[in-house]
């Protein structure tokens, strides 16, 4: 860290009269120097490649001809497996017994005892209209998986998130595998999985949990090292263990924290249900992907919402409870005591909940009424509604394929042209300047490794040509989240309206949308840069709007007092300060987009997107894992960038 | 300076070469240097250790928060240890218990030699002969009142009842009836803190240490609090150890002060030692405030009586403190006659007093 | 607080014993009301894996439909991607996938080396891979209908994303294809764009053929597009012995894919009647095809469709039970 610091005056001072913004621009014109004068004439040596997709696949064939007769798999892998196949059916079980009157009930009354009678209205409707839609067993069958991968996570991901808490060790040791699990597309480790595990609902739980993990890790230790260090020494002063200050201090003052670990979790595992049924997870993702196989956009929508909805439900319900852990340490301000004890309504709640399901068995409604009529007259609206989209004499389609085009022409191509066309070493070194530059030292040196590394790995150009895709998608995420977040932090109406779109589309698996765009857009890269788009701007509004509304009032004010205009108010106070969270935005957007990268594979955005599909497709194991660990490398690079941006613009 | 000045209690002083029983707390040639474990220890004992602060950063990278401490709090005694922020006080106070480890010394408490005790020696320690009292509380927002004030007692892990009793007794001590079943975010700062101190006088400790426990109350609450400790300590005969960058409160509070600059004990001696004879301009600087007519005793304006002197005056302790014979001095024209015992040791004039009050030493 | 949480927990896992004791329940449930359709009762359960495209969706509901209905099996459906699936067949996860198509890598794999997957005979089903276009543009400009006339108008089918080459249209880049490798033997100015899946290469081909645009693309028999809208196929060089034995450099036409069943050993030695039934169960490409329109165009649910198939062909679903005891 030190070394960081002591560098930079010196290299400073080289450019002494040039802010960063120039000294960037220089580079960039260094590079387009050189890009007109060698074209071309420097693609990337072929000696300096290391077939390391060769070493994929032989580890990937000793695997396969190892997976019945080696210890490994007999004594650790298969009772893994075991285990989650066995606390699915579990759950399964549970759900099945509870019929759809015990485990609406359920829902509801759990929801009703700790996140309160709002949220419990919202749940029971959702779950009625898993019903509703006709789709309550695949419901089921998703929940069963889901809060399966939610119990390992947690498991896992709780005590690994406290240790990381306590550790800074254990925390800096942690911190890049978990960049790896979030960063590297669900696809890439679908095939191991499926080696290590088998296909079905283990192997499904686990792909899940790799990608649900980190975040149950990070916000745990974020809250574990929130507590106050002084509460822990008064502890420690009074001869507390290390359990009793974990169980008596951290872990009750890091509660909110965990909770909320235990929402973005949730969120996690359902936005990987499709994928999760690719190696058989069952549920909801099974029925998303046959519908999809027959066209049958309508359904698709239809039953991809009950997953969106499943996402909402839980995500208010688990946000509720995380916010009344505060309110309810003093219910009726501490002085009366409550009517019944909380052990008293807990045990009243699951009482009823048996009542309920037994209730329902006696009577013989167990069994969700029949309502085929309603998902299929939902399915057939939104099916006609897509098809007067789609269709080239309405004024829709003439707009997108104009602008699809145009955004290949004059964006995607130029960019991939001018990248993987300029000699290779030129990129290379001006990547490292503008890191340099812009995040010092330290992150210079891991874009110059990383980026050599593509290159290494034999996939140079695929790279280049993602990176190129990623850059447009990210500048259109940035523009239109960035306006969209300001219009929403001005006006609540405008972000209530836009909040559950943006969940949807945040749950919404991508491939159910892909369908229209290809239509409206055509085959290439463009479906999946508008898909990345719809993806990554959510989050960039959320960022825009909270780094907004947390200016301080008394800077508002002070401007206000000035006779400052709205306007001004905006342009001059509330978006300079929002600056730390924008720049937040502009970090996990290039993330997120990057995440969806693979999605573009799949309609031939072709690049490294395209590697990772064809590695799982066509059996081609090394290529895959290669690709992964390009998309992987690639984004590292754009995230140490830009979070060093982040962190000195913050200071 | 407080009007209130010095709370005088008699029986409270007792002279440092009376002592008959042994330290309650002694520290020596304690150090914490902070750093790299095998790099800070390296340090003691060379030429670096005696280099300023800033330059020893520069050097090795190490920061020496304490430097060779010497002190011993003795059996019932309010033993103060005052410095500004960065003087190293706050983290001598922990290393005292080891909540951070220091780099080496010698510390004993209450007969336990801390620095050789294993884990469960030190937790032992902690559990039934420390107990602290901390600036911003540490108390835990989840628990009520008396579950705060029964913590250290859940941590020994006595049974539920005797810890809710003894919580009750405690509230009832800190003047905190009433409140039992509230939260701590529910009660005002001066409050929490009596939550902090019932918490800590719960487990009845030998020694109490108070980490700057005000300095986040607003001055009147302060005031209150000190006055509470000074009750407190009364009625318990506690043994405090209290850290304050506040010389009102030192001055208040402390039987004995000891001034830490920079990690080194600047000055050790009683309120009326340092306003007398400041050791250096540092801690002149700090006096030179002070009303030292509530601080200074006879001993340090009286003169030898000479022959001139009319001893037929009035007489009064050697220890009384100047502001209170400033009657006396103003009634009677003959010089008032400073009596240790039953032996006189020398007079005060009129002029001496003025003198006192005057300020410049 | 905490005491609160344990109390919980516990009821919690009260709650979870209960369901646990009621689970059998349901699972027996289903299987007594499916033998009571068909008399057979010791068929038992089975798992069919059901693929990414709509002719597999209709074999799959078809022998559901009679296995359940006349055998008494309860059929479970499984929707594991083209290559996993392997794997799954290999331990017992899937017993029978009804249409193969023939992926020689993993069939010396499972079948040959681990003798853990089995192929139960033909599917009837002949498959077709080549390449196509629209009917429209071999009617507008006949020399389109070989790929010499193709080559030569490359610039025809020029797109934004293929630049100043000519696009081919791929699907699925997990389906067998040698489209790259043709391209470049034949000296073909195309890039091939792939779609991604069968669903989007459709919506693309339909919205091409709805503006009656030039397209070239990868396209196969059976399918039910095929019989909603009018394609031309285009010639490519003869097959001659030996002519893709190099993946890398083919210059021929594919082969025509005789499709096939498979099942996992564990299944065909179980003894249960699905075991024959599945083994005789063979019908044409017209059949499928069929009910895959049925599916996919008319938007009739998987289970009405075959229901109504079979109810229309009546004495070709009988031969495939004829001789199995039930």
């Amino acid at each position: 860290m030190s070394a960081v610091t002591t560098a930079r005056p010196a290299i400073r001072a080289r450019l002494p009269h040039l802010g960063r913004s120039a000294q960037v621009g220089v580079v960039l014109a260094i590079l387009l120097v050189l890009f007109v004068l060698l074209e071309n004439k420097f693609p990337w040596p072929s000696g300096l490649i290391y077939p390391l997709n060769k070493r994929f696949d032989a580890l990937y064939e000793w695997i396969v001809d190892n997976q019945n007769s080696h210890w490994l798999f007999l004594y650790f892998f298969n009772h893994i497996a075991n285990f989650l196949d066995q606390l699915v059916a579990y759950l399964n079980g549970v759900l099945v017994w509870l019929s759809w009157v015990g485990v609406t009930a359920a829902a509801t009354l759990i929801t009703l005892r700790w996140s309160g009678r709002r949220v419990a209205l919202l749940v029971c409707g959702s779950f009625l209209s898993f019903g509703v839609l006709g789709v309550w067993e695949e419901s089921m069958e998703t929940l069963a998986l889901m809060l399966s991968a939610v119990l390992v996570s947690l498991a896992i991901g709780i005590p690994a998130g406290v240790l990381a808490g306590r550790s800074d060790r254990f925390d800096k040791a942690i911190t890049p595998v978990l960049d790896v699990m979030q960063i590297v597309p669900a696809f890439a480790y679908l095939m191991p999985v499926v080696i290590f595990f088998s296909v079905g609902n283990p192997a499904a739980v686990i792909a899940t949990v790799v990608y649900a993990v980190p975040p149950a890790v990070r916000i745990t230790a974020l809250g574990v090292r929130g507590v106050a260090r002084e509460s822990v020494e008064m502890a420690e002063s009074l001869g507390a263990t290390r359990r009793q200050v974990l169980f008596g201090v951290q872990l009750p003052l890091a509660l909110r924290s965990i909770m909320l670990g235990v929402n973005q979790t949730i969120m996690m595992a359902l936005s990987i249900v499709i994928i999760a049924s690719l190696i058989g997870g069952g549920g909801l993702g099974d029925t998303v992907i046959s519908a999809l196989s027959f066209l049958d956009v309508g359904l698709a929508i239809v039953a991809s919402s009950a997953i969106v909805i499943m996402a909402i439900a839980l995500d208010r319900a688990t946000e509720a409870a995380a916010a009344r852990m505060d309110a309810s340490r003093h219910p009726e301000g501490g002085l009366r005591t409550p009517r019944f004890s909380a052990r008293t309504l807990t045990a009243a709640v699951f009482v009823a909940i048996a009542a309920f399901a037994l209730a329902a068995r006696a009577f013989g409604i167990a069994s969700f009424p029949d309502t085929v009529g309603v998902g299929d007259f939902i399915a057939g609206i939104i099916n006609d509604v897509i098809t007067w989209v789609q269709d080239p004499t309405k004024p829709v389609y003439p707009v997108t394929s104009w602008l699809g085009d145009h955004l290949v022409l004059w964006g995607l191509e130029p960019l991939r042209v001018f990248l993987s066309d300029s000699p290779w070493w030129a990129v290379i070194g001006s990547a490292v300047a503008i890191a340099l530059i812009v995040s010092g030292v330290r992150q210079m040196i891991i874009a110059g490794v990383l980026l050599t590394a593509i290159g290494v790995m034999g996939v140079w150009g695929p790279g280049m040509d993602t990176a190129s895709q990623v850059l447009v998608s990210t500048v259109l995420t940035l523009f239109f989240g960035v306006a969209l977040g300001i219009v929403a932090a001005e006006t609540p109406r405008f972000e209530q309206t836009i909040r559950p779109i943006q969940d949807a589309l945040q749950t919404l698996p991508q491939i159910v949308y892909l369908i229209p765009i290809v239509a409206l857009f055509s085959v290439g890269r463009v479906p999946g840069v508008i898909a990345s788009v719809l993806y990554a701007t959510p989050v960039v509004i959320r960022l825009v709007v909270v780094g907004i509304k947390e200016v301080s009032p008394a800077a508002v004010e002070a401007a206000r007092a000035f006779g400052a205009s709205r306007a001004e108010v905006l342009l001059k106070v509330k978006i300079p300060l929002a600056r730390p969270a924008i720049m937040l935005g502009v970090n996990q957007g290039i993330i997120m987009v990057l995440a969806v990268v693979i999605v573009a594979g799949l309609v031939g955005g072709g690049a490294l997107g395209y590697g990772v599909v064809v590695g799982l497709q066509r059996n081609e194991f090394g290529d895959g894992a290669v690709a992964s660990l390009a998309i992987l490398a690639l984004g590292i690079v754009l995230d140490r960038v830009t979070r060093g941006n982040l962190q000195r613009r913050s200071i | 300076m407080s009007e209130a000045g010095v709370v005088q209690d008699e029986g409270r002083r007792a002279a440092p070469t009376e002592r008959a029983s042994d330290p309650v707390i002694s520290a020596r040639g304690v150090w914490k240097i902070f750093g790299p474990q095998a790099e800070a220890e390296k340090i003691i004992g060379t030429e670096a250790a005696t280099l300023p602060r800033a330059e020893l950063r520069e050097r090795t990278g190490c920061i020496a928060a304490v430097r060779d401490v010497d002190f011993e709090v003795w059996p019932g005694e309010v033993f103060v240890v005052m410095g500004l922020s960065g003087s190293g006080k706050s983290t001598l106070a922990r290393v005292l218990i080891r909540l951070i480890e220091p780099t080496a010394g010698e510390i004993r408490i209450a007969g336990h030699d801390v620095m050789a005790a294993d884990t469960a020696g030190l937790r032992q320690l902690r559990r039934g002969t420390v107990a602290m009292v901390f600036q911003h509380f540490g108390l835990l927002a989840h628990r009520r009142v008396v579950d705060n004030i029964g913590f250290g007692l859940e941590i020994q892990q006595k049974p539920k009842e005797q810890r809710l009793d003894r919580a009750r007794k405690m509230v009832e001590l800190v003047g905190l009836d009433g409140f039992e079943n509230h939260f701590p975010d529910q009660l005002s700062g001066g409050m929490q803190q009596r939550v902090g101190l019932a918490r800590a006088f719960a487990v009845d400790p030998e020694v109490m240490i108070f980490d700057e426990p005000f300095s986040a109350l607003d001055p009147l609450i302060r005031r209150d609090m000190q006055n509470e400790v000074i009750r407190l300590q009364k009625e318990t005969g506690k043994t405090m150890l209290f850290i304050t960058h506040d010389l009102s409160e030192a001055l208040r509070l402390g039987d004995r002060i000891m001034i830490m600059r920079d990690g080194e004990v600047v000055q050790q001696g009683s309120p009326e030692d340092l306003v007398g004879s400041p050791a250096d301009d540092y801690v002149r600087n700090f006096v030179q405030d002070v009303p030292r007519s509530q601080v200074l005793t006879l001993r340090w304006i009286m003169r030898d009586a000479t022959a001139s002197d009319d001893l037929s005056g009035p007489t009064a302790p050697v220890d009384e403190v100047v502001r209170d014979v400033v009657s006396l001095v103003a009634d009677n024209p003959k010089p008032v006659r400073v009596m240790d015992g039953d032996r006189m040791v020398g007079v005060v004039d009129r002029v001496a007093v003025l003198r006192a009050d005057g300020g410049r030493s | 607080m905490v005491r609160n949480r344990l109390w919980m927990v516990g009821a919690v896992l009260a709650l979870v014993a209960s369901g646990c004791g009621a689970q059998q329940s349901p699972s027996s449930d289903g299987g007594g009301s499916a033998a009571g359709g068909g008399g057979g009762g010791d068929c038992g359960d089975l798992t069919i894996n059901e693929q990414s495209w709509v002719g597999s969706t209709a074999n799959v509901y078809v022998a559901k439909n009679l296995l359940e209905n006349e055998l008494g099996c309860t059929v479970s459906i499984t929707k594991i991607a083209e290559i996993p699936v392997y794997e799954a067949l290999a331990d017992g996860k899937v017993d029978v996938i009804l249409e193969d198509w023939q992926h020689v890598k993993l069939y010396k794999k499972y079948v040959d080396d681990l003798g853990k997957v089995k192929q139960a005979g033909s599917l009837g089903v002949t498959g077709h891979i080549g390449w196509y276009v629209p009917k429209y543009l071999v009617d507008e400009n006949p020399e389109l209908a070989s790929w010499q006339g193709v080559a030569e108008n490359s610039e025809l089918f020029q797109t934004p994303e293929s630049g100043d080459q000519g696009q081919f249209l791929a699907g699925d880049p997990g389906y067998v294809t040698n489209d790259e490798s043709l391209i470049e033997t034949l000296g073909l100015n195309f890039k091939v764009i792939y779609a991604g899946g069968e669903a989007s290469e459709i919506a693309a081909i339909q919205q091409a053929y709805a503006q009656e645009e030039p397209l070239l693309f990868y396209w196969y028999e059976p399918q039910w597009l095929n019989a909603a809208l009018d394609f031309e196929e285009v010639k490519l060089p003869k097959r001659t012995p030996g002519c893709d034995a190099d993946p890398d450099n083919v210059d021929c036409a594919y082969p025509d894919y005789d499709l096939r069943k498979l099942y996992s050993s564990e299944f065909a030695e179980s003894g249960s009647p699905a075991v024959e039934f599945v083994e005789n169960f063979k019908w044409s490409n017209a059949d499928q095809e069929l009910v895959s329109k049925l599916i996919a165009e008319e938007k009739m649910t998987p289970e009405d469709a075959a229901a109504q198939w079979i109810s229309d062909n009546k004495d070709k679903a009988d031969a495939w039970l004829e001789g199995i005891s039930s």
